[in-house]
């Protein structure tokens, strides 16, 4: 009985936490390069296989019950945004899967971004235009340019200027495994463990005076929203009613 | 609780009205003279994490993932799209257009950050003394000065800056000043300070002077002067996006609200 009570708040905390992540998407459904999260719930195992060293319970039939249902991760859906053209030649996108390699906070940190709104900052650094963080060659190191000449990012990054003859080229990193993203916030993201970085595939292209928009599908979202407010007021519902039948039993077990 | 939900809608909101308040001083400057439109550029805030991937569960397993709940989105700048406007034809002589990068730099008020201002926008006037000055309320002097001859006749601007007056009475045209353009290494990080007027700022970084032609200047056009680049279709765009991401995410506001009204009324 008051199991059930507590099956029903924990499917109404995982919803919670559902749409908190989905308002978030939504809110950035404006910002470049946004991934949106995806909130992923699992139901958990059953009470006795959950904790082993639990002392059996008394009653056989509450051995098989389930346990109800928990957030089991957040994971980044990394499908690529629209692309939409600008005036700016520092705005550069990435078709196909992979990420720009930005400097990180800390010394020999790097950071991964899907935003490519890039300027040159007063010393001529390619920059992020959000936080200023210097964005990062193939070779790791800072990417000077002269602001005086135009210049032309190619299809694999190689960005060259004036007459072609001096090219650097963008740093670019892929993650084999998307679990292992980690989002900073600032449309930064870094990933849990140092092997998880792997070289680019081929197919991706980098293409100039092009921005990637924000990932999110309002629509997915929209439906997300409703389905996750309409399970949470069903797992309401089942609190009510287990709430009625616990005040039934203690007016049975009233002494007159 | 449904509060964090609520929050990122509202930050939502909020960074979504200051892109309304952009794209609406964009459209308003859609005739102006050498104007050049802004864009918001946003980003997502922080990460509340409730469980950090690679954690052990009961059974010792490791998470693959983590939960991570995002808590909204801010605006991170707003960006000046520093992209050439059309030229227009005037066929004045004292309207100027720079074709390419660079702008002209201006004597403001000294109380004006260092006393010099930059525009993009080339309307000059010829002021009691003779200067050249731009088409402001205040008047502001071209830097360098460059001075006209009070019986000129004819007055011709060539594409690398030099102002060649014909006097009266002559036939020979004879240089009296040549215009400078001020080059910038971060144009976008310019104070705009009104008037089409710009101000260097540390992320600018400082001004370079060179002749209009020289690599990080464009060329001078007489008789011509630069339509503001704000394209209207593209700002209608952003418009119809802004408004009905602000609805999506008021819906999100909406569906906290509802939530929040359900756990109050879960005991009767």
């Amino acid at each position: 009985m008051l199991y059930g009570l507590y099956l029903s708040a924990a499917g109404m905390q995982a919803q919670e936490v559902r749409q908190s992540i989905i308002s978030n998407n939504l809110a950035n459904a404006q910002t470049a390069g946004f991934k949106r999260d995806l909130a992923m719930m699992q139901s958990r195992l059953q009470a006795s296989q959950e904790d082993p060293k639990m002392v059996p319970y008394a009653v056989p039939t509450l051995r098989n019950q389930g346990g109800g249902v928990s957030m089991s991760g957040v994971g980044v859906d990394l499908t690529q945004g629209p692309l939409e053209q600008t005036h700016n030649q520092t705005d550069v996108a990435l078709d196909g899967r992979g990420f720009f390699e930005v400097k990180g906070a800390k010394d020999g940190e790097v950071n991964l971004t899907r935003d490519g709104r890039f300027l040159l900052n007063q010393d001529g650094t390619l920059v992020t235009a959000g936080s200023g963080r210097p964005v990062l060659s193939s070779d790791g190191q800072p990417i000077v340019l002269n602001p005086a000449l135009p210049m032309k990012v190619m299809a694999d990054g190689t960005i060259t200027q004036g007459d072609g003859s001096t090219g650097v080229k963008l740093g670019l990193t892929d993650v084999a495994d998307q679990k292992d993203l980690v989002k900073l916030g600032e449309n930064l993201m870094t990933v849990s463990k140092k092997d998880a970085l792997t070289p680019m595939s081929g197919t991706t292209q980098v293409r100039q005076f092009t921005l990637e928009q924000s990932g999110v599908d309002p629509i997915v979202e929209i439906v997300g929203m409703m389905e996750g407010q309409r399970a949470f007021e069903a797992n309401a519902k089942l609190i009510s009613y287990q709430d009625t039948t616990l005040s039934e039993l203690n007016t049975i077990g009233k002494v007159a | 609780m449904a509060i964090i939900a609520l929050h990122s809608a509202a930050s939502g909101l909020q960074a979504l009205s200051t892109q309304l308040d952009v794209i609406s001083n964009n459209l308003a400057n859609a005739n102006n003279n050498g104007f050049k439109s802004s864009r918001v550029n946003f980003e997502d805030l922080i990460y509340q994490y409730q469980q950090v991937p690679g954690t052990k569960d009961e059974l010792g397993d490791t998470r693959p993932t983590g939960i991570a709940v995002g808590l909204g989105t801010r605006v991170a700048g707003t960006q000046l799209d520093m992209a050439q406007g059309a030229p227009i034809t005037t066929g004045r002589q004292l309207d100027v257009c720079i074709e390419g990068d660079g702008m002209f730099q201006m004597k403001v008020l000294p109380s004006q950050g260092n006393g010099l201002a930059y525009t993009r926008t080339g309307s000059f006037f010829i002021n009691d003394q003779g200067n050249l000055v731009l088409d402001s309320q205040n008047g502001y002097m071209l830097d360098p000065q460059i001075k006209v001859p009070a019986n000129t006749t004819d007055l011709s601007i060539t594409t690398d800056g030099r102002v060649m007056a014909t006097v009266a009475g002559t036939n020979t045209q004879q240089q009296v000043g040549q215009i400078q353009l001020a080059h910038f290494t971060n144009p976008q990080g310019l104070l705009q300070i009104g008037g089409n007027m710009y101000q260097q700022t540390d992320a600018s970084g400082p001004p370079t002077l060179v002749d209009p032609g020289q690599p990080g200047a464009g060329t001078l056009l007489q008789g011509a002067i630069e339509a503001s680049n704000v394209d209207p279709v593209t700002q209608l765009v952003d418009l119809i996006k802004t408004q009905r991401t602000f609805e999506l995410n008021s819906q999100s506001i909406q569906a906290a609200d509802q939530m929040l009204q359900t756990v109050a009324n879960l005991r009767h």
